[in-house]
Protein backbone atom coordinates (compact mmCIF):
# COMPACT_ATOMS: atom_id res chain seq x y z
CA UNK A 1 0.00 0.00 0.00
CA UNK A 2 1.35 3.44 -1.01
CA UNK A 3 -0.01 5.71 1.55
CA UNK A 4 0.35 9.93 1.92
CA UNK A 5 -1.02 11.68 4.80
CA UNK A 6 -1.09 15.11 5.69
CA UNK A 7 0.84 16.57 2.50
CA UNK A 8 1.56 20.28 1.94
CA UNK A 9 4.08 21.57 -0.70
CA UNK A 10 4.10 25.60 -1.41
CA UNK A 11 5.88 27.35 -3.89
CA UNK A 12 6.41 30.68 -1.82
CA UNK A 13 2.75 31.81 -0.72
CA UNK A 14 1.12 29.57 -3.39
CA UNK A 15 -0.25 26.49 -1.70
CA UNK A 16 0.00 23.28 -4.66
CA UNK A 17 -0.84 20.51 -2.32
CA UNK A 18 -3.15 21.14 0.41
CA UNK A 19 -3.05 18.69 3.25
CA UNK A 20 -3.63 15.69 0.98
CA UNK A 21 -4.34 12.22 1.98
CA UNK A 22 -4.08 9.66 -0.68
CA UNK A 23 -4.44 5.50 -0.45
CA UNK A 24 -3.08 3.51 -3.25
CA UNK A 25 -3.30 -0.16 -3.79
CA UNK A 26 -0.32 -1.78 -5.16
CA UNK A 27 -0.20 -4.14 -8.15
CA UNK A 28 -2.51 -1.57 -10.51
CA UNK A 29 -1.70 1.22 -13.08
CA UNK A 30 -3.44 4.59 -11.36
CA UNK A 31 -3.98 7.23 -13.19
CA UNK A 32 -3.36 10.91 -11.79
CA UNK A 33 -5.49 13.56 -13.97
CA UNK A 34 -6.07 17.34 -13.80
CA UNK A 35 -6.14 20.43 -15.30
CA UNK A 36 -3.36 22.64 -15.74
CA UNK A 37 -1.34 23.90 -12.70
CA UNK A 38 -3.26 21.26 -10.18
CA UNK A 39 -0.63 20.10 -8.80
CA UNK A 40 -0.03 16.46 -10.52
CA UNK A 41 4.10 16.78 -11.61
CA UNK A 42 4.59 18.52 -8.49
CA UNK A 43 2.66 15.72 -6.47
CA UNK A 44 4.67 13.41 -8.02
CA UNK A 45 8.39 14.81 -7.49
CA UNK A 46 7.26 14.91 -3.69
CA UNK A 47 6.55 11.49 -4.33
CA UNK A 48 10.25 10.60 -5.78
CA UNK A 49 12.27 13.01 -3.55
CA UNK A 50 12.78 15.40 -5.67
CA UNK A 51 10.41 18.03 -3.83
CA UNK A 52 10.61 18.06 -0.24
CA UNK A 53 7.14 18.49 1.46
CA UNK A 54 6.54 21.30 3.92
CA UNK A 55 4.74 18.53 5.86
CA UNK A 56 2.92 15.27 5.46
CA UNK A 57 4.63 11.69 5.60
CA UNK A 58 4.87 9.41 2.00
CA UNK A 59 4.97 5.86 2.94
CA UNK A 60 5.04 2.58 0.82
CA UNK A 61 4.34 -0.60 2.91
CA UNK A 62 4.69 1.14 5.86
CA UNK A 63 8.14 2.73 5.33
CA UNK A 64 9.19 6.11 4.17
CA UNK A 65 9.97 6.30 0.18
CA UNK A 66 13.27 6.09 -0.90
CA UNK A 67 15.12 5.78 -4.28
CA UNK A 68 15.79 2.34 -4.07
CA UNK A 69 11.72 1.60 -4.14
CA UNK A 70 10.72 4.30 -6.78
CA UNK A 71 11.61 5.41 -9.75
CA UNK A 72 10.12 8.73 -12.21
CA UNK A 73 10.22 9.49 -15.40
CA UNK A 74 9.80 13.27 -15.79
CA UNK A 75 8.30 14.98 -18.66
CA UNK A 76 10.95 16.38 -20.54
CA UNK A 77 13.86 13.92 -19.23
CA UNK A 78 17.01 15.58 -19.26
CA UNK A 79 20.26 13.68 -20.71
CA UNK A 80 24.27 14.04 -20.60
CA UNK A 81 25.41 15.95 -24.12
CA UNK A 82 27.96 13.54 -25.59
CA UNK A 83 26.93 10.05 -24.47
CA UNK A 84 25.19 7.09 -26.79
CA UNK A 85 22.19 5.44 -25.93
CA UNK A 86 24.17 2.40 -24.54
CA UNK A 87 26.36 4.12 -22.35
CA UNK A 88 23.20 5.88 -20.68
CA UNK A 89 21.48 2.59 -19.72
CA UNK A 90 24.98 1.26 -18.67
CA UNK A 91 24.69 3.90 -16.14
CA UNK A 92 21.58 1.99 -14.35
CA UNK A 93 22.08 -0.85 -12.47
CA UNK A 94 18.99 -3.91 -12.84
CA UNK A 95 18.34 -5.55 -9.98
CA UNK A 96 19.91 -8.98 -9.63
CA UNK A 97 16.79 -11.20 -10.35
CA UNK A 98 15.82 -9.34 -13.23
CA UNK A 99 17.04 -9.70 -17.22
CA UNK A 100 17.80 -6.94 -18.84
CA UNK A 101 19.46 -7.00 -21.73
CA UNK A 102 19.82 -3.22 -23.10
CA UNK A 103 19.75 -4.38 -26.92
CA UNK A 104 16.24 -6.02 -26.69
CA UNK A 105 14.63 -3.42 -25.31
CA UNK A 106 16.58 -0.79 -27.60
CA UNK A 107 15.05 -2.54 -30.64
CA UNK A 108 11.72 -2.81 -29.30
CA UNK A 109 11.44 0.76 -29.36
CA UNK A 110 13.38 1.24 -32.45
CA UNK A 111 15.77 3.39 -30.48
CA UNK A 112 19.65 3.59 -32.12
CA UNK A 113 21.33 2.96 -28.62
CA UNK A 114 25.30 3.72 -30.33
CA UNK A 115 24.07 7.38 -31.28
CA UNK A 116 24.92 9.86 -29.59
CA UNK A 117 21.77 11.23 -27.46
CA UNK A 118 22.16 14.61 -28.97
CA UNK A 119 20.60 13.66 -31.88
CA UNK A 120 18.17 11.60 -30.82
CA UNK A 121 14.40 13.60 -31.38
CA UNK A 122 12.46 14.11 -28.51
CA UNK A 123 9.78 10.94 -28.48
CA UNK A 124 13.45 8.59 -28.94
CA UNK A 125 15.05 10.39 -25.63
CA UNK A 126 11.34 9.85 -23.66
CA UNK A 127 11.50 5.98 -24.96
CA UNK A 128 15.36 5.84 -23.74
CA UNK A 129 14.28 7.34 -20.41
CA UNK A 130 11.55 4.78 -20.21
CA UNK A 131 13.89 1.54 -20.97
CA UNK A 132 16.49 3.41 -18.07
CA UNK A 133 13.36 2.87 -15.52
CA UNK A 134 12.51 -0.35 -16.68
CA UNK A 135 15.84 -1.55 -16.41
CA UNK A 136 16.11 -0.07 -12.58
CA UNK A 137 12.79 -2.11 -11.87
CA UNK A 138 11.80 -0.46 -8.67
CA UNK A 139 8.52 -1.33 -6.95
CA UNK A 140 6.73 1.85 -7.65
CA UNK A 141 7.02 3.81 -11.18
CA UNK A 142 6.18 7.28 -11.53
CA UNK A 143 5.51 8.29 -15.47
CA UNK A 144 4.93 12.10 -15.42
CA UNK A 145 3.42 12.20 -19.40
CA UNK A 146 4.74 9.49 -20.83
CA UNK A 147 2.97 9.39 -24.16
CA UNK A 148 3.67 13.00 -24.97
CA UNK A 149 6.29 13.08 -28.00
CA UNK A 150 5.40 9.15 -29.07
CA UNK A 151 5.13 7.87 -32.15
CA UNK A 152 1.89 5.89 -32.12
CA UNK A 153 3.41 2.23 -32.70
CA UNK A 154 5.78 3.28 -29.46
CA UNK A 155 2.43 4.65 -27.44
CA UNK A 156 0.90 0.94 -27.76
CA UNK A 157 4.52 -0.74 -26.89
CA UNK A 158 4.51 1.40 -23.70
CA UNK A 159 1.05 0.22 -22.77
CA UNK A 160 2.25 -3.25 -23.42
CA UNK A 161 5.22 -2.81 -21.58
CA UNK A 162 3.38 -0.93 -18.41
CA UNK A 163 0.44 -3.98 -18.81
CA UNK A 164 3.25 -6.70 -18.12
CA UNK A 165 5.04 -4.39 -15.46
CA UNK A 166 1.79 -4.45 -13.41
CA UNK A 167 1.36 -8.04 -13.62
CA UNK A 168 4.66 -8.48 -12.67
CA UNK A 169 3.63 -6.87 -9.64
CA UNK A 170 4.80 -3.66 -10.38
CA UNK A 171 2.77 -0.08 -8.88
CA UNK A 172 2.25 2.54 -11.87
CA UNK A 173 0.98 6.24 -11.38
CA UNK A 174 0.94 7.92 -14.60
CA UNK A 175 -0.54 11.38 -15.28
CA UNK A 176 -1.82 12.33 -18.98
CA UNK A 177 -3.16 15.63 -20.54
CA UNK A 178 -5.25 13.11 -23.03
CA UNK A 179 -7.90 11.21 -20.64
CA UNK A 180 -8.51 8.38 -23.45
CA UNK A 181 -5.04 7.24 -23.10
CA UNK A 182 -5.88 6.64 -18.99
CA UNK A 183 -9.29 4.92 -19.98
CA UNK A 184 -7.71 2.31 -21.60
CA UNK A 185 -4.77 1.41 -18.82
CA UNK A 186 -5.99 2.24 -15.75
CA UNK A 187 -7.56 0.81 -13.04
CA UNK A 188 -8.47 4.05 -11.18
CA UNK A 189 -8.20 7.34 -12.59
CA UNK A 190 -7.52 9.93 -8.94
CA UNK A 191 -8.87 13.43 -9.96
CA UNK A 192 -6.56 16.46 -8.54
CA UNK A 193 -8.49 19.70 -8.05
CA UNK A 194 -7.16 22.27 -5.95
CA UNK A 195 -4.54 20.66 -4.58
CA UNK A 196 -6.17 17.82 -2.84
CA UNK A 197 -7.69 14.43 -4.62
CA UNK A 198 -11.16 15.33 -5.10
CA UNK A 199 -12.77 12.27 -7.27
CA UNK A 200 -11.66 8.66 -7.75
CA UNK A 201 -13.12 7.05 -10.48
CA UNK A 202 -13.24 3.31 -11.88
CA UNK A 203 -11.51 3.83 -15.28
CA UNK A 204 -14.00 2.15 -16.78
CA UNK A 205 -16.77 5.14 -15.85
CA UNK A 206 -14.92 7.19 -18.60
CA UNK A 207 -18.65 9.20 -19.07
CA UNK A 208 -18.42 10.23 -15.35
CA UNK A 209 -14.74 11.19 -15.77
CA UNK A 210 -15.54 13.34 -18.71
CA UNK A 211 -18.57 14.92 -16.58
CA UNK A 212 -17.24 15.80 -13.56
CA UNK A 213 -13.73 16.70 -14.91
CA UNK A 214 -14.71 18.58 -17.97
CA UNK A 215 -18.37 20.20 -17.01
CA UNK A 216 -16.92 23.49 -15.22
CA UNK A 217 -14.23 23.73 -17.89
CA UNK A 218 -16.10 23.42 -20.94
CA UNK A 219 -18.78 26.35 -19.28
CA UNK A 220 -16.07 28.13 -18.28
CA UNK A 221 -14.68 28.18 -22.51
CA UNK A 222 -18.16 28.50 -24.07
CA UNK A 223 -18.70 31.55 -22.06
CA UNK A 224 -15.24 33.16 -23.26
CA UNK A 225 -15.58 31.64 -26.67
CA UNK A 226 -18.55 33.69 -26.81
CA UNK A 227 -17.06 36.64 -25.64
CA UNK A 228 -14.69 36.33 -28.36
CA UNK A 229 -16.57 35.28 -31.48
CA UNK B 1 25.69 34.10 -49.81
CA UNK B 2 29.54 33.18 -48.79
CA UNK B 3 29.93 37.09 -47.58
CA UNK B 4 26.49 36.57 -46.07
CA UNK B 5 27.60 33.48 -44.16
CA UNK B 6 31.36 35.16 -43.38
CA UNK B 7 29.20 38.20 -41.67
CA UNK B 8 26.93 35.74 -39.60
CA UNK B 9 30.32 34.07 -38.90
CA UNK B 10 31.93 37.61 -37.50
CA UNK B 11 28.90 38.28 -35.37
CA UNK B 12 28.87 34.91 -33.90
CA UNK B 13 32.76 35.42 -32.79
CA UNK B 14 31.38 38.49 -31.26
CA UNK B 15 28.75 37.23 -29.35
CA UNK B 16 30.70 34.45 -27.94
CA UNK B 17 33.45 36.58 -26.82
CA UNK B 18 30.82 39.19 -25.25
CA UNK B 19 29.44 35.78 -23.36
CA UNK B 20 32.81 34.93 -22.45
CA UNK B 21 33.24 38.00 -19.81
CA UNK B 22 36.31 40.55 -19.92
CA UNK B 23 39.12 38.17 -17.97
CA UNK B 24 38.14 35.05 -20.71
CA UNK B 25 37.96 37.33 -23.65
CA UNK B 26 40.82 39.10 -22.65
CA UNK B 27 42.67 35.46 -22.59
CA UNK B 28 41.24 34.30 -25.70
CA UNK B 29 42.73 37.51 -27.51
CA UNK B 30 46.10 36.81 -25.78
CA UNK B 31 45.95 33.55 -26.68
CA UNK B 32 45.36 34.29 -30.02
CA UNK B 33 47.51 36.61 -30.44
CA UNK B 34 50.27 35.02 -28.66
CA UNK B 35 49.65 32.10 -31.42
CA UNK B 36 50.04 34.29 -34.25
CA UNK B 37 53.49 36.09 -32.91
CA UNK B 38 54.92 32.50 -32.48
CA UNK B 39 53.29 31.33 -35.88
CA UNK B 40 55.36 34.67 -37.05
CA UNK B 41 58.16 33.72 -35.22
CA UNK B 42 58.56 30.54 -36.73
CA UNK B 43 58.83 31.12 -40.29
CA UNK B 44 62.27 31.34 -41.87
CA UNK B 45 63.10 33.61 -43.69
CA UNK B 46 65.20 31.17 -46.16
CA UNK B 47 64.12 27.75 -45.91
CA UNK B 48 60.70 26.92 -46.84
CA UNK B 49 58.27 26.02 -43.65
CA UNK B 50 56.06 23.16 -44.35
CA UNK B 51 55.28 22.12 -40.30
CA UNK B 52 53.63 25.36 -39.92
CA UNK B 53 51.49 25.03 -43.11
CA UNK B 54 50.65 21.32 -42.27
CA UNK B 55 49.59 22.27 -38.69
CA UNK B 56 46.96 25.17 -40.21
CA UNK B 57 46.00 22.39 -42.87
CA UNK B 58 45.44 20.04 -39.93
CA UNK B 59 43.07 22.59 -37.97
CA UNK B 60 41.35 23.39 -41.09
CA UNK B 61 40.18 19.57 -41.35
CA UNK B 62 39.89 19.21 -38.09
CA UNK B 63 37.01 21.85 -38.06
CA UNK B 64 35.48 20.59 -41.73
CA UNK B 65 35.38 17.43 -39.64
CA UNK B 66 33.95 18.24 -36.57
CA UNK B 67 31.82 21.45 -37.44
CA UNK B 68 27.67 20.66 -36.70
CA UNK B 69 26.09 22.78 -39.40
CA UNK B 70 27.16 20.67 -42.51
CA UNK B 71 23.13 20.20 -42.84
CA UNK B 72 22.35 23.38 -42.28
CA UNK B 73 24.71 24.71 -45.07
CA UNK B 74 23.58 22.03 -47.38
CA UNK B 75 19.88 23.22 -46.71
CA UNK B 76 20.61 26.82 -47.45
CA UNK B 77 23.22 26.98 -49.63
CA UNK B 78 22.99 25.16 -53.16
CA UNK B 79 26.83 25.36 -53.33
CA UNK B 80 27.83 24.47 -50.11
CA UNK B 81 31.23 23.95 -51.48
CA UNK B 82 31.47 27.43 -51.84
CA UNK B 83 30.65 28.86 -48.38
CA UNK B 84 33.68 26.09 -46.84
CA UNK B 85 36.36 27.89 -48.84
CA UNK B 86 35.48 30.97 -48.07
CA UNK B 87 35.38 30.44 -44.41
CA UNK B 88 38.34 27.94 -44.53
CA UNK B 89 39.90 30.50 -46.71
CA UNK B 90 39.43 33.84 -44.58
CA UNK B 91 40.68 31.78 -41.48
CA UNK B 92 43.61 30.95 -43.36
CA UNK B 93 43.98 34.86 -44.46
CA UNK B 94 46.04 36.27 -41.73
CA UNK B 95 48.28 33.36 -41.96
CA UNK B 96 49.13 33.71 -45.90
CA UNK B 97 49.86 36.98 -45.15
CA UNK B 98 51.79 36.72 -42.19
CA UNK B 99 53.96 34.48 -44.10
CA UNK B 100 54.16 37.17 -47.04
CA UNK B 101 55.91 39.16 -44.99
CA UNK B 102 58.39 35.99 -44.15
CA UNK B 103 58.94 35.36 -47.60
CA UNK B 104 57.16 32.00 -47.35
CA UNK B 105 54.86 32.80 -50.07
CA UNK B 106 54.81 29.64 -52.00
CA UNK B 107 54.46 27.39 -48.74
CA UNK B 108 51.19 29.03 -48.07
CA UNK B 109 50.13 29.39 -51.58
CA UNK B 110 49.71 25.11 -51.07
CA UNK B 111 47.50 26.03 -48.48
CA UNK B 112 44.72 27.11 -51.04
CA UNK B 113 44.66 23.40 -53.04
CA UNK B 114 44.73 22.08 -49.15
CA UNK B 115 41.51 24.28 -48.36
CA UNK B 116 39.57 23.23 -51.80
CA UNK B 117 40.00 19.54 -51.14
CA UNK B 118 38.99 19.67 -47.39
CA UNK B 119 36.10 21.68 -48.72
CA UNK B 120 35.00 18.99 -50.99
CA UNK B 121 34.94 16.32 -48.30
CA UNK B 122 31.02 14.69 -47.49
CA UNK B 123 31.03 14.80 -43.75
CA UNK B 124 28.01 13.02 -43.75
CA UNK B 125 30.15 9.74 -45.46
CA UNK B 126 32.21 10.12 -42.65
CA UNK B 127 29.61 10.72 -40.01
CA UNK B 128 30.18 12.38 -36.87
CA UNK B 129 27.31 10.99 -35.11
CA UNK B 130 28.52 7.95 -34.01
CA UNK B 131 30.16 7.30 -30.43
CA UNK B 132 33.90 8.01 -30.77
CA UNK B 133 37.01 6.16 -30.70
CA UNK B 134 38.49 7.25 -27.77
CA UNK B 135 35.18 7.16 -26.04
CA UNK B 136 34.51 3.33 -26.02
CA UNK B 137 37.49 3.08 -23.79
CA UNK B 138 35.97 4.95 -21.05
CA UNK B 139 34.02 3.55 -18.32
CA UNK B 140 30.01 4.16 -18.46
CA UNK B 141 30.22 5.54 -15.21
CA UNK B 142 32.97 8.72 -16.51
CA UNK B 143 30.45 10.24 -18.61
CA UNK B 144 32.24 13.23 -17.99
CA UNK B 145 35.35 12.62 -20.03
CA UNK B 146 33.39 10.48 -22.40
CA UNK B 147 31.55 13.46 -23.63
CA UNK B 148 34.41 15.64 -22.88
CA UNK B 149 36.57 13.96 -25.34
CA UNK B 150 33.85 13.26 -27.98
CA UNK B 151 32.98 17.64 -28.06
CA UNK B 152 36.93 17.87 -28.62
CA UNK B 153 37.22 15.83 -31.39
CA UNK B 154 40.95 14.96 -32.76
CA UNK B 155 42.76 17.50 -30.22
CA UNK B 156 43.24 14.98 -27.26
CA UNK B 157 44.65 12.16 -29.32
CA UNK B 158 46.39 14.65 -31.36
CA UNK B 159 48.24 16.36 -28.01
CA UNK B 160 48.64 12.92 -26.91
CA UNK B 161 50.58 12.07 -30.61
CA UNK B 162 52.29 15.90 -29.67
CA UNK B 163 53.41 15.02 -26.13
CA UNK B 164 55.18 11.52 -27.11
CA UNK B 165 56.83 13.32 -30.48
CA UNK B 166 58.02 16.20 -28.34
CA UNK B 167 59.23 14.11 -25.03
CA UNK B 168 63.37 14.87 -26.23
CA UNK B 169 62.69 18.43 -25.52
CA UNK B 170 62.40 19.42 -21.96
CA UNK B 171 59.13 19.94 -20.12
CA UNK B 172 57.40 19.88 -23.31
CA UNK B 173 55.98 16.62 -22.73
CA UNK B 174 54.16 17.60 -19.40
CA UNK B 175 53.28 20.93 -20.69
CA UNK B 176 51.04 18.88 -23.15
CA UNK B 177 49.57 16.97 -20.05
CA UNK B 178 49.22 20.45 -18.94
CA UNK B 179 47.15 21.30 -21.81
CA UNK B 180 45.55 18.32 -21.47
CA UNK B 181 44.06 18.72 -17.93
CA UNK B 182 43.24 22.42 -18.74
CA UNK B 183 40.99 21.36 -21.33
CA UNK B 184 39.56 19.26 -18.94
CA UNK B 185 38.06 21.69 -16.83
CA UNK B 186 35.65 22.27 -19.53
CA UNK B 187 34.23 18.76 -18.45
CA UNK B 188 33.18 19.45 -15.31
CA UNK B 189 30.58 22.05 -16.01
CA UNK B 190 27.82 19.84 -17.35
CA UNK B 191 25.55 19.00 -14.62
CA UNK B 192 24.18 15.46 -14.64
CA UNK B 193 20.54 14.21 -14.50
CA UNK B 194 19.46 13.33 -10.82
CA UNK B 195 18.73 9.64 -11.99
CA UNK B 196 22.44 9.51 -13.32
CA UNK B 197 23.84 10.45 -9.47
CA UNK B 198 21.49 8.09 -7.53
CA UNK B 199 22.63 5.26 -10.61
CA UNK B 200 25.77 4.85 -8.45
CA UNK B 201 23.65 4.38 -5.07
CA UNK B 202 26.53 5.03 -2.91
CA UNK B 203 26.19 7.81 -0.16
CA UNK B 204 27.24 11.39 -0.47
CA UNK B 205 31.13 11.19 0.27
CA UNK B 206 32.15 7.80 -1.19
CA UNK B 207 30.31 9.07 -4.43
CA UNK B 208 33.08 12.14 -4.54
CA UNK B 209 35.51 9.74 -3.21
CA UNK B 210 34.85 7.12 -6.03
CA UNK B 211 34.02 9.71 -8.75
CA UNK B 212 37.33 11.47 -8.15
CA UNK B 213 38.90 7.94 -8.74
CA UNK B 214 37.75 7.22 -11.47
CA UNK B 215 38.70 10.30 -12.98
CA UNK B 216 42.03 10.34 -12.05
CA UNK B 217 42.57 6.54 -13.24
CA UNK B 218 41.17 7.61 -16.81
CA UNK B 219 43.39 11.06 -16.85
CA UNK B 220 46.36 9.01 -16.25
CA UNK B 221 45.71 6.55 -18.61
CA UNK B 222 44.90 8.96 -21.13
CA UNK B 223 48.36 10.88 -21.03
CA UNK B 224 50.34 7.10 -19.44
CA UNK B 225 52.10 7.25 -23.31
CA UNK B 226 53.46 10.97 -22.54
CA UNK B 227 54.63 10.55 -19.16
CA UNK B 228 56.17 6.71 -20.32
CA UNK B 229 57.51 8.92 -23.24
CA UNK B 230 59.34 11.93 -20.91
CA UNK B 231 60.55 9.15 -18.10
CA UNK B 232 62.79 7.73 -21.10
CA UNK B 233 64.32 11.00 -22.08
CA UNK B 234 64.60 12.46 -18.39
CA UNK B 235 64.43 9.65 -16.26
CA UNK B 236 67.45 11.41 -14.00
CA UNK B 237 64.37 13.74 -13.33
CA UNK B 238 61.90 11.54 -12.21
CA UNK B 239 60.50 13.23 -9.62
CA UNK B 240 59.73 15.55 -11.44
CA UNK B 241 57.20 13.77 -13.48
CA UNK B 242 55.67 12.32 -9.89
CA UNK B 243 55.66 15.83 -8.83
CA UNK B 244 53.62 16.74 -11.79
CA UNK B 245 50.78 14.13 -11.25
CA UNK B 246 50.29 14.92 -7.60
CA UNK B 247 49.41 17.99 -8.99
CA UNK B 248 47.27 16.99 -11.85
CA UNK B 249 45.46 13.96 -8.63
CA UNK B 250 44.81 17.29 -6.61
CA UNK B 251 43.48 19.30 -9.43
CA UNK B 252 41.13 16.76 -10.58
CA UNK B 253 39.80 16.02 -6.80
CA UNK B 254 38.92 19.88 -7.33
CA UNK B 255 37.25 19.48 -10.51
CA UNK B 256 35.10 16.98 -8.84
CA UNK B 257 34.33 18.15 -5.64
CA UNK B 258 33.29 21.98 -7.26
CA UNK B 259 31.35 20.34 -9.92
CA UNK B 260 29.00 18.74 -6.62
CA UNK B 261 29.26 21.71 -4.81
CA UNK B 262 27.25 24.07 -6.97
CA UNK B 263 25.39 20.96 -8.72
CA UNK B 264 21.65 21.35 -10.27
CA UNK B 265 20.07 19.05 -12.49
CA UNK B 266 20.57 19.58 -16.27
CA UNK B 267 22.21 22.83 -15.46
CA UNK B 268 25.32 24.10 -17.22
CA UNK B 269 27.77 25.78 -14.33
CA UNK B 270 30.38 27.36 -15.20
CA UNK B 271 31.29 29.33 -12.46
CA UNK B 272 33.75 26.89 -11.22
CA UNK B 273 35.98 27.25 -14.18
CA UNK B 274 37.59 30.07 -13.42
CA UNK B 275 38.76 29.22 -10.02
CA UNK B 276 40.10 26.01 -11.68
CA UNK B 277 41.57 27.55 -14.02
CA UNK B 278 43.39 30.01 -11.57
CA UNK B 279 44.55 27.08 -9.76
CA UNK B 280 45.52 25.06 -13.07
CA UNK B 281 48.33 28.04 -13.51
CA UNK B 282 49.62 27.32 -10.26
CA UNK B 283 52.25 24.87 -11.98
CA UNK B 284 53.96 28.22 -13.44
CA UNK B 285 53.21 30.54 -10.88
CA UNK B 286 54.05 29.19 -7.56
CA UNK B 287 52.49 31.59 -5.30
CA UNK B 288 49.22 29.88 -7.01
CA UNK B 289 49.47 26.66 -6.22
CA UNK B 290 47.47 26.27 -2.40
CA UNK B 291 44.58 27.71 -4.86
CA UNK B 292 43.54 23.68 -5.94
CA UNK B 293 43.84 22.51 -2.16
CA UNK B 294 42.32 25.63 -0.75
CA UNK B 295 39.37 24.61 -3.43
CA UNK B 296 39.37 21.46 -2.86
CA UNK B 297 38.66 21.51 1.05
CA UNK B 298 36.15 24.13 0.52
CA UNK B 299 33.77 22.39 -2.27
CA UNK B 300 34.33 19.41 -0.60
CA UNK B 301 32.04 19.90 2.29
CA UNK B 302 29.79 22.01 -0.01
CA UNK B 303 29.34 18.93 -2.39
CA UNK B 304 28.78 16.80 0.43
CA UNK B 305 25.96 19.00 1.74
CA UNK B 306 24.54 19.40 -1.95
CA UNK B 307 24.52 15.51 -2.73
CA UNK B 308 23.06 14.87 0.60
CA UNK B 309 19.37 15.07 0.07
CA UNK B 310 20.23 13.01 -3.41
CA UNK B 311 21.99 10.60 -1.51
CA UNK B 312 21.19 10.44 1.92
CA UNK B 313 19.02 7.00 1.82
CA UNK B 314 22.29 5.66 0.16
CA UNK B 315 23.61 5.33 3.54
Amino acid sequence: MISINGLNIAYGSHQVIVDLNWELQEGLIHGLVGLNGSGKTTLLQSMSGILKPQAGSLNFRGEKFTPQNISMLETEPYFYKGITGVEYLHLFKSPGNTRFIAQEWLDLFSVPGDELIDNYSTGMRKKLALIGICKLSRPVILLDEPFNGLDLESSRILTSVLKKLVSKGHTIIITSHILETLTGLCTYIHYLRNGVIANVFNAEDSALIDKTIFAELDAGIEKKIEGIL
Amino acid sequence: MQLAFLKIRWAQFLRELKSLGLFYAFLLTSGIVAALWIFYQVQGKTEPRYGSMLFIVALILSIHLNRKDHRFIRLVSEQPYFVYISEYGFLAFVFIFLSFLKSQAFTMFLLIPAIATISLINVRVIGNTKSGFMGRFIPASNYEWKSGIRSTGWFIPFLILCGILLAPLPFASLVICWIILALSISFYEQGESREMIQSFMLPARKFLLQKTGIHVLTFLLCILPVLIANFVFFSDKWWLGLSFVLFCIINIASFVASKYAVWQHGQINKSQSVLNSIGMIGLFIPFLLPIPIVNLVRNYRKATHNLRTLLNDFN
